[in-house]
């Protein structure tokens, strides 16, 4: 016989038997197999109540697995209560009901089954085997951050997922501290600590550690604490020491890549041996606060994050000059006198560019330590190094620049007197390059790319300093940004890699403007792999690898967007992509893009005599020529295709429909070795000037198409009416269609490859998107 | 005798037009006969017909006339052809001789600082091609290129430049020329691609047997038969559709020869090319060009790795009821891998069949 169970205050015999069959055993029930079993008095003079008992198939599955559930009772159960987790919750009151586990353990099942007689219930403990399932999300948070000996800092569980069980270690030595779900914990010792804690459930530990969050000085000595402009106000107060060590959109303290060239001796300030007085005011300033009652035979070091190591430099304010403090190795040190008698002053410069290695961010850490070396007080600031942000179309125009070609069969003298009239007109500042100082070279866009680095201010809401980024190309008019334009909050950012293909040049960077989502615009250029037209030739060409992982770095426009464009003998995406404003539209710009079949569909509207390129001498064609040049039309078809790859892969990269794209009407040809170049003259390769006028200014490669029978140039007619269907009455466009046929054209370029533009950012800051 | 033969010379002397004019023909015969590369005697031969000026004109197109451009007598010809164009039209014997885009001091001011010559030449017109097979034949070894890599650069331009002209402007009294080339092993790949091409564009449908043995010659260099695959693509007749059939069909194509079938499809149904032939041409171009989207789409359903130019050679050809197709592929295939490239195919191909309204 089995032994007696009590349950409920009723007596009940439980009878050991093989396999799961409950058996009526005198006035209670008998179970085995892993089961118990237990129920209610009967009612008086009445009948026996149900004997429960049950099985489930599967009994071992995973959370997906419906477990289906069998009602076994004995004596006409009319009542059924299952519970099928151990938690003594009725789960279901079906006879066979089927449940599916949500989380991995070993579960017991309970059926209670009851008729007018009375109720009896049926354990099958551990019965239930559930596999898989996700562990939780370990999250927590803590208050306060900072204290000292003898602050208590409550730990709140902000962990997902129904975590059954919490690990924590406060102090990061990889032991186990406390199992509740929300501790306190006073710390006994000075310094600065990680906190992990590790959440569990049946499906498995997750950790999840904060580093460097806890910070705790010594009670009854100074507070260690370095201070930096985090709330981006300009100042330092103690407004920013709340969160100082986060770098996010609200939160952070930004510094400057101090590349311009204050005292104009043609070298990037940060490598200066001898600085400008003014040179100071381009370093973000941090403050070290005195700490009271300092150790005596202690020290103050400041520690800077591994990636930063030898990329940043520290200034000391000794009040008469500035001293160097850091700039390489891990860490400096104050004398600690210095930190007991006042607040010190110090300041970070930027001296090595964003990249893979280095995001720019830089975290230092001042410890303040007694004789012993123990730290009895820490705190830690993070800085990140401001990226330069690139200008779009869409920015106003302050300056423009081209080179000077004054002479010769190829002179620019028609862009030259177009350019200084819409100067005039939009208030613009035109500057030109003396050709004969640069060998004639015209490419000013291909030599370098305009941004600005933007920084918060005590005087303002930003400091813009002007930028322009030389690009990989080495080639004469590559130096007048560095001859004429660095200076004083004017950066010259030197070109990085000695690759000169010409993907790498400025005409094939361009700036697709603000999107939902992307404030300032993202970065595009032109390459990729593809087989080049009319042939199963398959290259790849790219802007090189330094300068696509730079772009990357600055995230602020990246990740970058690049579209096909190594089917092009020049490769840039300024040859058939332009993106320009249209304020009568909802997003305030489109994408103007080429198009030769436009531009056969003009053509063959045109009188078949009607003159293409007149008085351009083998250049000079006709309408009925053009179109019916079976292989210059072949080509072009497959372009277009090929125009339209590019169109899908700025879509896919960005948000824009194909109603945002505009087309121009553009013929390409092969200029050698199947490789293509415009054969019209390439007017979406334009220069746009928005100005503070309202008006936008458009310098239009002539395509010098067909006329119609009117003598207005057909190509000429289709872009003028697509753009000033752009436009609105109180911000029109200005259109003017310039003459750089031998100037540019035909070596190759169009008007804004031989332009560049020094613009306004608009009103906002990068670090708060 | 003596006094005679005295007063011929001085007639020879102030009147050598008149004297050469029965001598053209002899003259000819010793350009013609000049060897390959001897540019000092075909300098010789070439300048001692041009120096009889216009006199020489009419037996000069006599003998460039077109029944004598044939495989025996097109050398004699192209010579007759070349003393014309540089007797009529000098200027753009000029343009030939010294492109602009292959002088330094030029082309150092491209946006792309290399030399590019090949447009300009092109846009010469028909006359230049002659031109550019004489350099090709008897003086492109005596061209001063500048030293180093940027000579290489220079040879390499002006060499496939000459031998894409003549199939840009087609010129089809160039096709014996091409072939040459084409069939020279020993010159550079690029060179010979280029040959293959113009050599498509110039011969027709007489060069398609020519095309497919290359494109069949397991001797020959991968790059020669993959430019012929794509110069089937340059013959606009049903044989050429034919050819290319036959040919992505076959047994054991390697992918390469398949890639290179598949651009000559691209080419071949090429619907701005068919615009271009005209009217006239219609019925035929349509006929073509259904065809190379079914060879597209049996492409897609053998290759679908190859969507890349089953997709330029289904939006090239721009084929209407292809879109239909494409889009039982992308949801009917049996192979998903099919179905997937064919899914990639349907956005470019809806474009390019929306811009033939």
């Amino acid at each position: 016989m089995g032994k007696l169970r009590i349950r409920g205050g009723h007596v009940f015999a439980l009878v050991a038997c093989v396999a799961f069959v409950l058996v009526a055993c005198g006035g209670g029930g008998g179970s085995s197999g892993g089961g118990s079993i237990g129920g209610s008095n009967p009612p008086p003079g009445g009948g026996t109540p149900p004997a429960p008992d049950f099985i489930a198939t599967p009994t071992t599955g995973t959370t997906a697995t419906a477990i289906q559930f069998s009602d076994l009772s004995a004596g006409s159960p009319t009542v059924w209560a299952w519970d099928f987790n151990g938690d003594s919750i009725t789960d279901s009151t079906a006879q066979n009901p089927s449940f599916t586990y949500a989380q991995a353990g070993t579960y017991s099942v309970t059926l209670t089954v009851s008729n007018a007689n009375g109720a009896n219930s049926f354990t099958r403990t551990a019965y239930i085997t559930i596999t898989g399932g996700t562990p939780p999300a370990a999250n927590f948070t803590a208050t306060p951050t900072t204290g000292t000996t003898s602050t208590t800092i409550q730990f709140t569980d902000l962990s997902t997922g129904n975590p059954t069980a919490w690990a924590w270690d406060f102090d990061g030595n990889g032991s186990t501290d406390s199992t509740l779900q929300n501790p306190s914990h006073v710390y006994t010792q000075a310094g600065t600590y990680n906190v992990t804690l590790t959440a569990s459930n049946a499906s498995g530990p997750n950790s999840f550690t904060r580093t460097a969050y806890i910070v705790i000085t010594a009670s009854g000595t100074g507070v260690a604490d370095i201070d930096v402009d985090s709330n981006r106000d300009g100042t330092i107060t103690a407004a920013d020491d709340t969160n100082e060590h986060i770098w996010n959109a609200t939160q952070g303290a930004v510094f400057y890549f101090n590349i311009d060239d204050d005292n104009n001796n043609n070298v990037v300030d940060h490598a200066d041996a001898t600085r400008a007085a003014t040179d100071a005011q381009d370093w973000s300033r941090i403050i070290v606060r005195q700490f009271v009652n300092p150790p005596a035979g202690g020290s103050a070091v400041v520690t800077v994050s591994t990636a930063a190591q030898s990329r940043i430099r520290i200034f000391r304010n000794t009040g008469a000059s500035w001293t160097t403090v850091y700039s390489t190795g891990s860490s400096f040190t104050l004398p600690i006198a210095d930190v007991g008698a006042a607040d010190i002053e110090l300041a970070i410069e930027g001296r090595e560019r964003l990249s893979p290695s280095w995001n720019g961010r830089v975290t230092l850490t001042l410890e303040i330590r007694n004789s012993g070396g123990a730290v009895v007080g820490s705190d830690a600031v993070i800085m990140r190094m401001a990226p330069p942000v690139f200008a779009t179309n869409l920015w106003e125009a302050s300056e423009f620049h081209m080179v000077n070609i004054p002479s010769g069969s190829d002179h620019n003298g028609a862009l030259r007197t177009a350019m200084q009239s819409i100067c005039t007109q939009g208030g613009f500042t035109y500057r030109e390059a003396a050709g004969s100082s640069y060998s004639y070279d015209r490419w000013l866009q291909d030599s370098s790319e305009p941004a600005v680095v933007l920084l918060p201010s005590a005087t303002g809401p930003r400091r813009i300093v002007d930028h322009v980024f030389q690009c990989a190309r080495w080639r004469p008019c590559d130096q007048w940004c560095r001859n004429v334009l660095w200076g004083p909050d004017f950066d010259f950012f030197e070109r990085f890699s000695t690759n000169d293909n010409s993907h790498n040049y400025g005409g094939n960077l361009e700036i697709v403007p603000p999107y939902t989502g992307r404030p300032w615009g993202k970065i595009a250029f032109g390459g990729g792999t593809g087989v080049l037209v009319g042939t199963s030739t398959q290259v790849t060409s790219r802007m090189t690898q330094v300068y696509r992982d730079f772009f990357n770095a600055a995230d602020v426009q990246g990740p970058y967007l690049e579209y096909t464009s190594e089917w092009l003998a020049v490769g840039h995406i300024d040859e058939f992509t332009m993106f320009v404003p249209a304020p009568n539209t909802a997003r305030g710009w489109v994408c103007l893009i080429a198009s030769p079949d436009l531009a056969f569909s003009i053509l063959d509207q045109a009188a078949s005599g009607a003159t293409v390129f007149a008085g351009r001498g083998s250049h000079q064609t006709t309408a009925g020529a053009l179109r019916t040049n079976t292989s210059l039309r072949n080509l072009n078809t497959e372009v277009q295709a090929r125009i339209d790859q590019a169109r899908n892969q700025i879509k896919a990269g960005t948000n824009l429909t194909d109603a945002d794209f505009i087309e121009f009407p553009t013929i390409f040809e092969n200029v050698g070795q199947n490789y293509l170049a415009a054969m019209t003259p390439g007017s979406v390769n334009l220069i746009c000037l928005p100005s503070g006028n309202n008006t936008t200014y458009f310098a239009i490669p002539d395509p010098e198409g067909p006329n119609n029978a009117s003598g207005q140039d057909m190509w000429q007619l289709d872009m003028t009416a697509k753009l000033n269907a752009l436009a609105t009455g109180a911000r029109p466009f200005s259109i003017t269609y310039v003459d750089v046929f031998y100037s540019y054209h035909t070596l190759l370029g169009e008007a804004h490859c031989g332009s560049n533009t020094v613009r306004i950012p608009p009103d906002m800051d990068w670090w708060n998107q | 005798m003596k006094f005679a033969t005295a007063i011929f010379s001085l007639l020879a002397a102030f009147a050598p037009a008149v004297f050469a004019q029965t001598d053209v023909s002899a003259l000819l015969d010793t350009a013609a006969a000049v060897e390959v590369g001897d540019h000092k005697a075909w300098l010789e031969a070439r300048n001692a017909i041009v120096a009889q000026g216009e006199a020489a004109l009419p037996d000069l197109r006599a003998a460039a006339a077109e029944e004598n451009w044939t495989r025996e007598g097109w050398v004699r010809a192209l010579a007759a052809e070349v003393c014309r164009v540089r007797i009529e039209k000098p200027e753009i014997a000029t343009d030939v001789d010294s492109p602009q885009g292959l002088k330094p001091e030029h082309y150092k001011k491209f946006r792309k600082p290399e030399p590019f010559c090949q447009h300009d030449l092109v846009k010469l017109g028909l006359d230049a091609s002659p031109l550019l097979l004489e350099r090709w034949r008897w003086t492109f070894a005596a061209v001063v290129f500048s030293p180093g890599n940027a000579g290489e650069l220079e040879r390499n331009c002006f060499a496939r430049a000459i031998m894409f002209v003549p199939g840009a402007v087609n010129d089809r009294r160039a096709r014996f020329a091409l072939e040459d080339v084409m069939r020279d092993g020993s010159l550079p790949d690029g060179w010979r691609q280029d040959a293959t091409v113009s050599f498509g564009q110039t011969a027709g449908t007489s060069g398609l047997a020519t095309l497919g043995e290359i494109f069949d010659d397991v001797t020959q260099s991968l790059a020669v038969r993959e430019a012929s695959g794509w110069a089937f693509g340059r013959v606009p007749s049903t044989r050429a559709a034919d050819a290319l059939k036959t040919r992505l069909t076959a047994d054991g194509l390697s992918r390469e020869l398949r890639r290179a079938l598949l651009t000559g499809v691209a080419i071949l149904g090429n619907s701005g090319g068919w615009k271009a032939r005209g009217e006239m041409l219609q019925a035929t171009g349509e006929e073509i060009r259904e065809s190379c989207a079914r060879m597209a789409i049996d492409a897609l359903k053998a290759a679908p790795e190859d969507v890349d130019l089953v997709s330029r050679a289904l939006s090239v050809t721009a084929w209407p009821d292809s879109l239909q197709w494409v889009r039982d592929l992308a949801e009917g295939a049996e192979s998903e891998t099919v179905r997937l490239a064919a899914a990639t195919c349907v956005e470019p191909l809806q474009l390019a069949i929306s811009r033939l309204k």
